[in-house]
């Protein structure tokens, strides 16, 4: 076509012009996701290694080293950010002592050994006594690690006993969901940060905790200024997400529990409650199942009026008042947002309940903008230990040991001898060093976690743990190690293919990039290599029916891949896609539908249940339970909470009380002890505190105070502080006027520091229902020890 | 380029995309020829104090692109109204105003306790800045080293009262700077 | 009477919504979308009025920063006659 005027001529130049700059500058980068360059760079995409938030990051490689990160503009999470940990995640590999040979512990000191000895010395040590022997493991297992550790141990080993430490961080969360929802993990997604009108955090620090999510409330707010979005910090300490707070509401701690029901008491009282919502999708019952009508439900609020929660809750009758307005107005959008603080609590399990009731009373689920998010802190919290279900009574997608159809379908599925699979749970995170202490457990492996910092109240609970058979293996020597009988040297993060799953239930893939030090070798291949040395020498429960080992990994013609031999792991043959092929079958009961891994290799994540459209196309789902987007609700039912055990679709309004904490401030203990993360370090900082530039911001563990507190006793940032609990002691440097500000009466340590254990103070007390201990709240003296 | 198909029309665009895969060339040739009138003022010949701007800055990072350190004292428990006072205003601006949770990727170089801190031994190699920052033919505006996400405010770091002297822009009245300066065409600092 | 082509550089996921208010703006005659850029060209009638309207895209919501790739300003209705 020849242009017909000037003018004509000039638009197709113009456009001619940028469209050949566009194609230019995008042909590299939208081919792939891994991009090569002239100089030798290539960046290829990968989850942050840290947080459950699971950002998107772009991982810079030249001569088979990570040299940089940046964060992966295409990744629906974190939209090209990160926060100080992962962009310097690359240096996490690189750490001097990374561990490189297997050790064996003779006659009191780890030795160097060979992985033929390791392998074969923990075959026998498990063979010797199956039943005792537990599997810990953690939030960090990719899924092909948590899966073949459940299937080696509940499928092979006929334990139970095998369990995370996402135990200590969400379980409640856990037992929340399935006893609210029926069904595990959150309706709704980070997109609601986006549509939100009003955000409540429950007693979350997200600044620092989650800071990429934050900042995309903390953007947008600042974008949109008078008229955007506002922010409520429900909390019991000052934060710097309290700088971005409207309104700070600081309340006594436990009180929480009182203030949700509070919130309930008053939308019923107005009549602002959502009425249609209610009788449509929700039910009631007591704290000990029976049904409730909502008038009984209102009656059990009686208790929790304003008045009465005014008077021991640390927040006036305005400010509970406010926070009834915000629920009771059924325009606003409202996004509700907690992590640890509601999660490690001893009712953890009910005030998750209480958020939900406050949300379904409200008619705030399901839309976008309005909905009860639980945060998580782990990278695969949800995707390994949640959804695998690397829990003592759990089983792949949803499933538990005690339903004989569960068992039976992944015993079919393994072709597993029937009945190889225990029908009783296994012993929990807390009730395993328990155990282990007392020596009903003979052994433990421990993999991607380091309890013997992590445990609260560590003398009681690490007691004997050096005399048991402990394997550990860890890229870093940690004070686990110190402790093991057994060392294995691991590959972590890019080192070795993985698949993690975040918060918002998106499924997130890489691939390995660069290789593990020395003799390090991925976790997937030391449990392979145990099983198989098992199968070798006879042990009965790893042969499957046929008589053939019950691991076999296979290829996609169903032909077995001899995975436990190193050098065939290490080649070509991708064992983690094939495991993840194998964990898929089982995710579609309980509608956490996967795609098939090759999907995830295209892009940054997805968000089960994925699910294939009509074209054949895989769709990911942004919220779940809702019509239009939850490919599982049926149409015209516009929420539909499937999961609900009654088969009614409804969601479940608990009458749970308050109930004072186990310990509280007295005469001779007169402080409330919190413990928690900072920005700068990720749980017991085995990795951050190996990154120079973390290390330097933020070298140890400190006691922060108040400044009143402070002022009272004399103390100034830098001196030395004692901080002593009916459990332990521990001296720290005080920290006044930082960061944050404590509530009066209460200070704040972090845990990472493997140097100053603050477990050795905190309490052991937990939630009943979901076993996960109570961090954040304990009685401390404090005593100043130097200037 | 489904979405560019269906908006500037199929005939144009016909035209369009066969030429654009034949000429990738043609942007710059295109913005020369339209813009290679006026006088822009280059520098003559290489900055002096180049080299010692790039090892202050290297020292505060982990790796070229990577979010500086922060080297002034008191930053731990800074709060964000606190980086902006000085952070807002022309000289140390920040690059990208957008973003107000400054602590998120800036961590301090000196911690709270005022202590030394044996810092892990680590043999982490970060990626080192370009060597050369010339235009590959003379009169051609030089290309961004960088991509553009997170330094979406090119002034904060060239204008004439930026930190690092080597880094100020010859030609301060042109505030358009974007106009002529693209990223390097490779994927590694533009997506 | 200038014609330009542009690139506009957005925030991850704001595309749509600025194309929709770019395409919206006097002397925009098209503006389309590609992943996180728009493709936008401009007619307007004197070079101050095209350097506004460049000003005026940059302060769109969701815009990260405008390119120009193409700029003509011939005295078209001359040329055409």
């Amino acid at each position: 076509m020849t242009p017909t005027t000037r003018r004509d001529f000039l638009i197709r130049s113009a456009q001619l012009a940028a469209l050949a700059a566009l194609g230019a500058r995008t042909a590299g980068a939208q081919s792939g996701l891994l991009t090569a360059l002239p100089d030798g760079l290539t960046w290829q995409k990968a989850p942050c290694r840290f947080c459950g938030v699971g950002c998107g990051v772009l991982v810079g490689l030249r001569d088979g080293r990570v040299v940089a990160v940046q964060g992966d503009p295409k990744s629906g999470v974190s939209r090209g950010l990160l926060c100080a940990k992962g962009y310097h995640a690359g240096a996490l590999l690189y750490g001097k002592d990374r561990l490189t040979h297997p050790m064996i512990r003779r006659n009191g000191r780890l030795e160097k050994a060979t992985w033929d000895e390791a392998v074969d010395l923990i075959a026998d040590k498990i063979m010797a006594d199956p039943k005792r022997f537990g599997i810990y493991g953690s939030g960090q297992w990719t899924i092909g690690e948590g899966y073949v550790n459940l299937k080696f141990a509940k499928g092979g080993l006929g334990s139970n006993h095998i369990d995370p430490n996402a135990r200590l961080c969400m379980a409640s969360a856990v037992v929340g969901f399935v006893t609210t929802f029926g069904v595990d993990e959150p309706s709704g997604c980070y997109d609601d940060i986006d549509e939100c009108d009003t955000v409540i955090t429950w007693g979350n620090n997200w600044a620092e905790m989650h800071p990429v999510l934050f900042s995309r409330f903390a953007d947008r707010k600042k974008a949109t200024g008078e008229g955007g979005p506002t922010y409520i910090d429900l909390a019991t300490r000052r934060t710097r997400s309290t700088e971005l707070a409207d309104h700070y509401l600081e309340f006594v701690p436990q009180t929480d529990l009182a203030i949700a029901n509070c919130i309930c008491q008053q939308l019923i009282a107005r009549g602002t409650f959502d009425k249609s919502f209610v009788l449509k999708h929700v039910r009631f019952k007591a704290n000990d199942g029976g049904d409730l009508t909502l008038e009984q439900f209102d009656a059990f609020l009686q208790d929790y009026t304003p008045a009465k929660v005014a008077k021991y809750s640390g927040l006036s009758v305005e400010q509970l008042g406010m926070l009834a307005d915000v629920f009771g107005d059924p325009g606003r959008r409202v996004l509700s947002l907690w992590c640890m603080g509601m999660n490690q609590h001893t009712r953890g399990t009910w005030i998750n309940n209480l958020v939900y009731n406050v949300h379904l009373l409200a008619g705030k689920i399901g839309k976008p903008g309005s909905t009860p998010f639980s945060l998580t802190g782990q990278p695969s919290a949800c995707g390994t230990c949640r959804e695998v279900g690397t829990l003592a009574h759990a089983l792949p997608g949803g499933r538990v040991v005690t339903e004989p159809a569960h068992r039976k379908e992944c015993e079919d599925l393994w072709n597993a001898i029937p009945g190889a699979i225990p029908e009783k749970p296994g012993f929990h995170t807390m009730a395993m060093f328990e155990a282990l202490a007392k020596g009903d457990l003979a052994g433990m492996w421990v993999q991607v976690t380091n309890p013997a910092q992590s445990i609260p109240h560590l003398h009681k609970n690490l007691a004997n743990a050096a005399d048991r058979f402990v394997v550990v293996s860890d890229i870093y020597p940690t004070v686990t190690t110190e402790i093991a009988s057994v060392v294995l040297p691991s590959a972590g993060w890019v080192e070795k293919n993985g698949v993690f799953g975040n918060s918002e239930r998106r499924t997130q893939q890489w691939f390995k990039m660069v290789d593990p030090p020395g003799e390090a070798r991925d976790d997937v291949w030391q449990v392979l290599a145990v099983a198989h040395r098992m199968y070798e020498k006879g042990f009965p429960g790893l042969r499957d029916r046929n008589g053939n080992f019950l691991l076999a990994v296979r290829d996609d013609d169903g032909k077995e891949v001899e995975a436990w031999k190193w050098e065939v792991f290490d080649g070509p043959f991708n064992v983690d896609r094939a495991l993840f092929e194998e964990y898929r079958g089982l995710t579609v009961k309980k509608h956490k539908d996967l795609a098939p891994y090759d999907e995830y290799t295209k892009q940054p994540g997805m968000r089960w249940p994925v699910t294939r459209d009509a074209s054949g196309q895989w769709r990911e789902t942004k919220r779940r339970f809702v019509e239009g987007e939850d490919p599982y609700v049926a149409a015209g039912k516009g929420i539909q909470f499937y999961g609900a055990k009654a088969g009614d679709d409804r969601a479940i309004v608990w009458a749970r009380p308050y109930e004072p904490p186990p310990e509280v401030p007295d005469a001779e203990y007169p402080f409330w002890l919190c413990t928690g993360r900072v920005l700068e370090h990720w749980h017991t900082g085995t990795m951050t505190r190996r990154i120079p530039q973390l290390l330097g911001a933020m070298p140890r563990a400190y006691v922060e105070l108040n400044p009143k507190d402070a002022e009272r006793l004399g103390v100034l940032t830098g001196d030395v502080v004692r901080v002593r609990s009916r459990r332990g002691q521990i001296d720290l440097a005080a920290w006044v006027d930082g960061r944050a500000v404590p509530q009066e009466g209460s200070v704040f340590v972090p845990f990472f520091d493997e140097t100053r254990l603050i477990n050795r103070v905190t309490l052991d007390a937990c939630c009943p229902m979901s076993k996960e201990p109570d961090y954040k709240k304990c009685a401390v003296r404090l005593e100043k020890v130097s200037s | 380029m489904s979405a560019l198909r269906r908006t500037v029309g199929a005939i144009t665009l016909a035209v369009t995309l066969l030429a654009a895969v034949a000429c990738s060339a043609i942007a710059a040739a295109t913005r020369e020829a339209t813009l290679g009138d006026a006088a822009i003022g280059l520098p003559e010949k290489q900055d002096p104090r180049r080299d010692e701007d790039r090892a202050t800055r290297a020292s505060r990072r982990a790796f070229y692109t990577a979010p500086p350190v922060v080297s002034h004292e008191g930053a731990s428990g800074m709060n964000v109204a606190a980086c902006l006072g000085c952070h807002g205003q022309a000289g140390t601006r920040t690059p990208h105003p957008q973003h107000t949770n400054c602590m998120q990727c800036h961590v301090a170089a000196e911690n709270p306790f005022g202590e030394s801190v044996d810092l892990p031994a680590n043999t982490f190699a970060g990626l080192a800045p370009p060597r050369s920052l010339v235009p590959a033919a003379a009169e051609t505006p030089p290309s961004m080293p960088h991509r553009l996400t997170l330094r979406e405010n090119c002034l904060a770091c060239h204008d004439p009262d930026g930190m690092y002297e080597s880094l100020r822009t010859p030609h301060p009245e042109r505030v358009n700077c974007v106009q002529c300066h693209l990223p390097l065409p490779a994927a590694e600092f533009t997506r | 009477m200038p014609v330009s082509s542009l690139i506009v550089r957005t925030t991850a996921g704001a595309a749509p919504r600025a194309a929709h208010a770019v395409g919206a703006l006097a002397g925009v005659t098209s503006c389309a979308v590609d992943d996180t850029d728009l493709v936008v060209i401009t007619e307007t009638r004197a070079t101050a009025e095209d350097e506004a309207l460049w000003k005026r895209i940059e302060q769109v919501e969701g815009v990260l920063a405008v390119e120009l790739i193409y700029h003509n300003f011939e005295d078209l209705e001359e040329k055409t006659q």
